[in-house]
């Protein structure tokens, strides 16, 4: 069961993550990046902490996710296991997303 | 099963009064008592105050009045499920076919009977569950139901019905599709008049008709151009990027490769960007008789090539995944085969498959696997594979497309 929270802080934006992100959570996820979109942050951390998996239906939301927030906007990948964090490395975005083990606002 | 409630609704048509009557015959045999009705009746309202379970409407009854009897006890909270019958000559079903009804056709033996009444009873509880989930449950789930035959029609109109075998190699390929449709393919082809053999394993990211309809145009646009850039050549440079990366010096091969996935990675970039569809792809340029195999992994789960003598490698990424960034450099690697190696390609529906504990397959898994076989055919290889994927999953829902292809060198 995937769930998001959304905290704001400052110019940040974080998204908690949890459970899954496959193929039946990305729309729910796609619709939270249209809401923070709108909010034009500074910088978009994405906590994975709790995420279990991502598919590639995850990942293509993080590509939307890079795409909707324009070039001047960091966004991050913080504490997603081996399994997630290969799978995002894998595609080759961690030329376009920064992806740091442990969490720091 | 308990004792319907059935309405049989006779037809105009000459012979329907003595199909109706064998087929009432056969559903007294199973216990049944149905309710006898004319078209006019029904429409006069005289079961109104009925609640049946099941409609079996005789098939020379128009399709508007077969759509208004069905509309009839929509307001139940378990509407009645709609069966059509006729007799021998199966003509009235024609004027049907295009609404997507249940039929019951002669001959009506009671076993024959009782099983169409327990199947349509069955669906029709389904039918509830998903009404109560879904408040719009007619439209979205035949929505859904009808781009899942659409999405699945285009995967498999793509795969091709034979791969190419050079002499002294074996090449096996499984594709196990899952119920919802994904964006795997394969594909394999000769190149330079046989002297090479072309072979690649996709996977689309995401599900749903819109990664099956970009899977299509991915597959057109590689095959394409791989062997329309062999034929012209000429063209190969102007397609390639300006600070391109080789491992070793360009042999024959390497510019259709290069070209080919470069190209690619342009066009969905120039003009997809927006959808943000990507496929991750493992694309190989065999020379069958040395077993020199040129490859470019873009962004997509490693190969395993299995040596004869044991041990084994991992073909990792030598690029991102094809349609995210317009400047992305691929680099192509070599590699060589010897003889009873093999390369075993794969897309994340083996190593992703997830048993009823959400575990995946893995890949430390299907390596220890591979390498347990690796005297095996390149069919045993793959036929083995997807038995253990499968065994793993067990009852589990498959979530995703399992595609596998083997190449193996036996001589």
């Amino acid at each position: 069961m995937f769930q998001a929270d959304l905290i704001t802080s400052g110019d940040t934006v974080t998204i908690q993550m949890s459970g899954d992100l496959d193929a039946l959570s990305a729309p729910s996820f796609h619709e939270i990046l249209q809401q923070v979109a709108t909010r034009s942050p500074k910088k978009l951390c994405l906590a994975m902490h709790g995420l279990s998996y991502i598919s590639s239906a995850g990942v293509r939301g993080l590509v939307f996710a890079r795409q909707k927030m324009g070039d001047d906007m960091e966004v991050v990948v913080e504490g997603a296991n081996e399994n997630v964090a290969e799978t995002i490395r894998m595609t080759g975005l961690q030329h376009a997303i920064t992806i740091r083990e442990s969490f720091s606002a | 099963m308990d004792e319907l409630t059935l309405l049989v609704v006779e037809g105009p048509e000459e012979n329907a009064a003595a199909e109706t009557h064998e087929l009432t015959r056969a559903l007294a045999e199973c216990g049944n008592r149905p309710v006898l009705s004319s078209g006019p009746e029904v429409l006069a309202g005289a079961h109104d105050a009925l609640e049946p379970d099941l409609l079996l409407l005789h098939a020379s009854l128009t399709a508007k009045e077969v759509a208004l009897f069905g509309q009839k006890w929509q307001h139940l909270r378990t509407p009645p499920g709609v069966l059509l019958f006729c007799g021998p000559d199966h003509i009235p079903l024609d004027a049907h076919l295009d609404h997507e009804m249940d039929f019951l056709v002669p001959p009506f033996t009671p076993t024959l009977v009782r099983n169409r009444l327990e199947r349509g009873h069955q669906r029709r509880r389904l039918a509830r569950t998903a009404a109560e989930l879904d408040p719009y449950p007619s439209l979205s789930l035949l929505q859904h139901d009808r781009d899942l035959k659409i999405g699945r029609q285009i995967q498999q109109g793509f795969l091709p019905p034979e791969l190419p075998c050079p002499d002294g190699w074996e090449v096996a390929t499984g594709f196990e599709p899952a119920r919802e449709v994904s964006g795997d393919f394969y594909d394999g082809f000769f190149m330079a008049g046989g002297r090479r053999a072309a072979f690649l394993v996709a996977d689309v990211c995401d599900k749903g008709i819109g990664a099956a309809l970009f899977m299509a145009l991915v597959r057109t646009l590689l095959r394409f151009s791989a062997q329309n850039l062999w034929a012209g050549g000429a063209l190969a440079p102007f397609l390639l990027p300006t600070q391109q990366v080789f491992l070793s010096s360009p042999s024959i091969g390497a510019l259709p490769l290069l070209s080919t996935v470069h190209g690619a990675n342009r066009y969905l970039t120039a003009n997809h960007l927006q959808q943000a569809y990507f496929v991750t792809l493992f694309f190989c340029v065999t020379d069958p008789d040395s077993g020199r195999l040129l490859y470019i992994n873009a962004g997509h789960n490693p190969p395993v090539l299995l040596r004869a003598s044991g041990g084994h490698r991992l073909l990792r990424t030598t690029g991102p995944a094809v349609g995210l960034w317009p400047d992305a450099v691929f680099t192509i690697a070599s590699v060589t085969l010897g003889p009873s190696d093999t390369l075993f390609l794969y897309t994340d529906g083996v190593t992703e498959a997830r048993n009823a504990e959400r575990e995946l397959f893995g890949l430390p898994r299907l390596v220890r696997l591979l390498s347990g076989m690796s005297g095996a055919g390149a069919g045993d290889m793959v036929g083995r594979t997807l038995a253990e994927v499968q065994a793993h999953t067990g009852r589990a829902p498959q979530s995703d497309d399992i595609t596998m292809l083997a190449l193996r060198r036996s001589r």
